[in-house]
């Protein structure tokens, strides 16, 4: 312990100390990566804690819930069955977003309740103006009547007695706000977008007599455990009786597109492990002398070894703890995205303040410190072999002859093979996380191959940079040649840089082109009647009646429109978006569109007619992708009869949902779910007329029926690309945080490679190189290392992207997107790198031109 | 003390071999002042790379305190290093970012002694040495026998058994090279430690209780 203590006292402490700028470097890259990471874990925490809080407030006292075994719903049977039982206060629910018309911020989040059950379980403090509660409630607990929050009604100007406007499949309807509650309790959920209504109101309102969403179940002076067996023995078999979830699927596969994002921020940090692997490597090599005299004086292998890691660790772990307070300070921008992107996805979810995630720093910490660890271990085990004797015979440390560079090549090449076999076999069975790692393993792999690579293509390059460049040239392939491994090492680090710059390049824009094209595909129609304004939520399921459809087909300058209702179901511990769809018209809107549609291939008489009988469905590519589902294959869905199987027979590119959509006929769903309203209403205008002619007409037509919401294609499109576009942001910061990270790389290797260098240059000053000549050489090395560089990261950034990167983003975000190259990124790739060469290669040019020849040979 | 027996030291030189240690057999017994002579490159200090356990024997074998080195564990050895041997380099080969004092404290610092205990030690053997003034001092801020002397102190503040130097007078002017090789004698004489010198100076070699020579790898002459 003591000797440990010495060695890291007068070995490493003295030699950072000398080397500050090489320690900060290690240290910032590390840091950037953490960065990274925090920013994003506490923005994602941020939103996810606040919507669980969200939640919790709305769950009050509740505990279980009850549902019909595998369906949706439950009926009145279940709550007499466990109404008057001892211990259980059980409480039926009907719960609906709703969007009140003519509102600057009117979606919000409705319970129906029966409010003398409910209110044991939640704690409602209405404002009731001074009357008896009692009254108070017998008062607005009346048909058609609401009851807001006062934060909800300060924003929208409404006070009690104020009418409010709401579309339903039943048409229009006019609430009353009855009472208003304090901001407490309940109606301190989703920012005061909170309301609640009379259960038999809501019931009729929604069209689901005689049913409810689910049955809360809270206990009443018995645990938990007792609670559920009680409720169990008396609800019999055919009920579902599960744990209320405080979280939202919704809100976690929106936040899973931010987390797919964390796959930059651990290359970013696989980059800083190979910039510190760099500087411990050339710091080792430098205390070659110091440590072959430390071990003749009787220092023992595994101190070394335990020191230069050490020694690195600190680096880590300081680089990691200023990653956490950087990436906490830049969460505090990325809050503001993220929940506007969630806030697109579902209803409002209002963050007040960044919340500091003591787990995510400390994992980020964690990983931070130990990438600095590994990255230290390799050369450490290096300065470990150091005998006593090489301090009599420097430099054959760092030359080594050419056969162990190919034996490392054929590892890196075999790991390389191995890792792809294993992501191609394994694909379906492997955590993401495997992904990440196995990724993370081939990135090592390249740099293992690098040395010999480096070798082949500087001997190639030989005669054409001594063609091109003359005596500057040669030296500078010759010199890459012999010292392949700091090459080699250099452009690897500068090779990841540039592979986070592509990978991601590619990625989004594989994303953009594959949901653009999805776009233009899937939407056969010309307009669209929609419930819900799109520019506050696009995943409202919010409805209207089958009158709006009949009243469109009549409007003149209308050929053709089918109903499309929309709805999630959950599935799989997530949530499935389901679209029915009026199939003849839908079938035959693709077809008179011509083109080559995804729709196209699997429509033919046969399968229509399966199709609306109900027996078949047709899912995402996502879906098949994510459950290994091929045509054939029963799906199960959940239905109010309880589950019911179906067979794929198909599968379509459809990028609406991440966790996965499922295509059905209308009337099928209409037959077995009871729910005959529509979502939205697709329309084709006759051939020759113009879309701007028609709209006004629809809107005429609908005026009294609905209020509605038109928009063409070209505004679905933008809508959608917004939306894409705020969930890109994140990805954005995150490229040029890593750009930065692999321009510290480039300069830091750079500038060791002259330092290391040093006396090479003084000799070639000493025998008549000129200081002109000397500068052109490291010029020419360093753009010579950039190129190389830049096309061990394109390749690299590709097949990343094309892979191991896509089947994360399917296993996080949930979709495959077919891969695009994006050309224009990587014209910018190659161009950058040789710009990022160049410049790297001033400020050691400069120090190399400027060396004073005789303190040059005097170098250690 | 230190026993050679049949000792060969191969080195790879390209692609040809060198036989820098051919045959070598002889014993330094305990106590002795051994002078080791001869023309460059005839492996004298490849002799005494051995004789510390800083190297091993390519076949023969090479035993310190009746231990054979080939048969020593890497941590043994520098156990052995550590506290029974004390090595003094031909380049001095102090750590340049370490002050005198911290350089001869060091060894003791990394057998586990305390701070507090290795440092008054280190420094009654720096002003035993006459420097006192400069145990603050950086390396480079020493004269070539200052240096030197630092060196010979690191060697022997863990009070080893054997003392080897590798032409410890070879860089000095004759004042001070004579001072090194009075301690070195001393350190025998009155200490009861062995003491193996390589030089090519006679004179310095007179200083010795016993001098041999190396060619080619072998004792010359024969005498052992
Ligand atoms: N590590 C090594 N690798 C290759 N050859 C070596 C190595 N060490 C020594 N030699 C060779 O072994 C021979 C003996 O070397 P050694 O250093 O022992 O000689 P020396 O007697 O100390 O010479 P000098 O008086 O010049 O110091 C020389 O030919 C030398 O070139
Ligand atoms: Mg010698």
């Amino acid at each position: 312990m003591r000797a440990l203590k010495a060695l890291l006292r007068y070995f490493s402490l003295r030699h950072s100390i000398r080397h500050p700028l090489r320690v900060a470097l290690g240290a910032a890259a590390i840091a950037l990566g953490v960065a990274l990471y925090v920013s994003v874990d506490a923005a994602n925490s941020t939103v996810a804690r606040s919507f669980e809080r969200s939640m919790s407030d709305l769950a009050g006292k509740a505990e279980l819930q009850v549902t019909t075994a595998g369906g949706l719903g439950v009926d009145a049977a279940a709550l007499e069955k466990i109404r008057d039982l001892p211990g259980v206060i059980a409480s039926p629910i009907v719960q609906r977003s709703l969007s009140l018309n003519d509102l600057k911020d009117g979606s919000l989040l409705v319970l129906g309740i029966d409010f003398g059950r409910d209110a044991p379980i939640r704690m409602y403090t209405f404002d009731t103006g001074g009357a008896d509660a009692k009254e108070f409630v017998t008062a607005a607990f009346v048909p058609n009547s609401i009851i807001v929050t006062k934060r909800f009604a300060e924003k929208n100007g409404l006070a009690r007695g104020s009418k409010v406007r709401t579309d339903t499949p039943r048409g229009r309807a006019t609430l009353v706000v009855t009472g208003l509650m304090e901001n407490e309790g309940p109606a301190k959920a989703l920012g005061g977008n909170f309301a609640v209504m009379p259960l038999h109101a809501a019931q009729s309102l929604f069209g689901i007599p005689r049913r409810f969403d689910r049955i809360e179940v809270a206990p009443d002076g018995i645990d938990v455990a007792e609670l559920r067996k009680r409720v169990k023995a008396a609800l019999g078999d055919g009920y579902d009786v599960k744990r209320l979830s405080r979280k939202s699927t919704t809100v976690e596969v929106a936040l899973a597109r931010m987390k797919s994002m964390v796959v930059i921020s651990a290359i970013a940090l696989v980059v800083g492990l190979f910039i510190i692997y760099n500087s411990v490597s050339i710091s080792v090599v430098e205390r070659t002398h110091d440590i072959g005299i430390l071990r003749s004086i009787g220092a023992g292998r595994r101190s070394i070894l335990a020191t230069v890691v050490l020694e690195w660790t600190g680096v880590g772990l300081l680089g990691s703890a200023g990653g956490v307070v950087a990436g906490w300070a830049l969460s505090r921008a990325l809050v503001d995205m993220v929940p506007k992107s969630a806030n697109m996805l579902t209803f409002a979810v209002k963050v007040e303040a960044v919340e500091f995630s003591p787990r995510g720093a400390a994992i980020a910490i964690a990983a931070g410190t130990l990438a600095a660890a590994l990255a230290a271990l390799i050369p450490g085990i290096g300065a470990m072999r150091i005998t006593p004797i090489d301090l009599l015979r420097q430099g054959t440390y760092t030359y080594r002859a050419a056969p162990a560079y190919l034996k490392t090549f054929g590892v890196g090449a075999f790991m390389i093979a191995a890792a792809a076999a294993a992501l191609y076999f394994g694909e379906a069975a492997f955590h993401p996380t495997v992904h990440l790692a196995l990724t993370t393993v081939s990135f090592f792999a390249i740099a293992l191959c690098g040395p010999q690579a480096t070798i082949w293509v500087a001997r190639a390059t030989r005669p054409l940079l001594r063609k091109f460049f003359r005596i500057e040239g040669y030296l500078a392939a010759d010199n890459v040649s012999k010292f392949p491994q700091r090459t080699a090492l250099t452009v690897v680090a500068f090779g990841g840089a540039i592979a986070v710059m592509v990978a991601s390049a590619t990625l989004v824009r594989s994303m953009k082109t594959a949901s653009e094209r999805w776009m233009r595909d899937a939407f056969p129609f010309d307009l669209s009647v929609n419930a819900t304004d799109l520019s506050q939520a696009i995943y409202s399921t919010a409805s209207y009646g089958e009158d709006v459809l009949e009243k469109v087909r009549k409007v003149e300058g209308v050929e053709a429109a089918y109903g499309v209702r929309a709805a999630f179901l959950p599935f799989d511990g997530l949530e499935i978006m389901l679209i029915a769809v009026d199939t003849d018209e839908y079938f035959a809107m693709h077809r008179a569109r011509g083109g080559e549609s995804s729709v196209r291939k699997f429509d033919t008489p046969e399968f229509r007619s399966a199709f609306m009988a109900g027996e078949c469905i047709v899912v995402s590519e996502n879906f098949a992708r994510l459950l290994g589902l091929s045509p054939g294959d029963p799906v199960e869905l959940p239905t109010p009869q309880g589950p019911r199987s179906f067979t794929m027979r198909a599968s379509m590119e459809d990028y609406s949902w991440p966790a996965g959509s499922v295509l059905m006929d209308r009337g099928a769903y209409k037959r077995i779910w009871g729910d005959p309203s529509i979502t939205y209403t697709d329309i084709r205008v006759v051939p020759g007329t113009s879309i701007e002619l028609v709209r006004p007409r629809v809107a005429v037509a609908l005026k009294d029926t609905s209020t509605v919401f038109l928009y063409d294609v070209p505004q679905l499109q933008k809508v959608g690309q917004d939306a894409m576009d705020q969930a890109l942001a994140l990805a954005h910061v995150q490229v040029v945080i890593a750009l930065v990270i692999g321009f510290l790389g480039i300069v830091n290797t750079l500038l060791i490679s002259v330092l290391r260098r040093t006396r090479e240059i003084g000799l070639l000053r000493a025998v008549g190189t000129t200081r002109a000549q000397i500068r052109r050489g490291v010029i020419i090395e360093s753009v010579f290392i950039a190129v190389m560089g830049s096309a061990v990261g394109i390749a690299a950034g590709l097949v990343g992207a094309a892979w191991p990167m896509r089947l994360y983003i399917l296993r996080m975000a949930g979709f495959w997107f077919p891969f695009t190259v994006p050309w224009d990124s990587i014209g910018v790739a190659v161009g950058a790198g040789a710009v990022l060469g160049v410049i790297a290669s001033i400020v050691p040019a400069r120090r190399a031109a400027g060396l004073n020849v005789l303190d040059a040979i005097g170098y250690e | 003390m230190i026993r050679f027996d049949n000792v060969r030291k191969v080195y790879p030189q390209g692609t040809r071999e060198v036989a820098a240690l051919d045959g070598l057999t002889m014993e330094v017994g305990k106590g002795e002042f051994l002078a080791v002579m001869g023309p460059s490159g005839s492996g004298k200090s490849t002799f005494l790379h051995l004789s510390g356990g800083l190297d091993l024997p390519t076949s023969g074998s090479v035993s310190i305190e009746g231990s054979a080195t080939s048969t020593l564990t890497d941590d043994a050895l520098t156990l052995l290093r550590r506290r029974r041997i004390g090595f003094v380099f031909q380049f001095f080969n102090l750590i340049p970012t370490l002050r005198v004092i911290e350089n001869v404290s060091l060894p003791l610092l990394l057998d586990g002694k305390r701070q507090g205990d290795a440092r008054p030690r280190a420094e009654a053997l720096l002003d035993r040495l006459g420097l006192g003034h400069r145990k603050e001092h950086f390396p480079d801020e020493l004269s070539g026998g200052e240096m030197q002397r630092t060196a010979v102190a690191r060697a022997l503040v863990i009070d080893p058994a054997i003392v080897l130097a590798d032409e410890p007078t070879g860089n000095l002017d004759s004042a001070t090279g004579r001072g090194i090789l009075e301690l070195l004698k001393e350190v025998a004489e009155k200490e009861g430690r062995t003491v193996v010198m390589v030089t090519h100076d006679p004179a310095a070699a007179a200083w010795g209780t016993r001098t041999v020579r190396l060619r080619d790898g072998k004792l010359d002459g024969g005498a052992p």
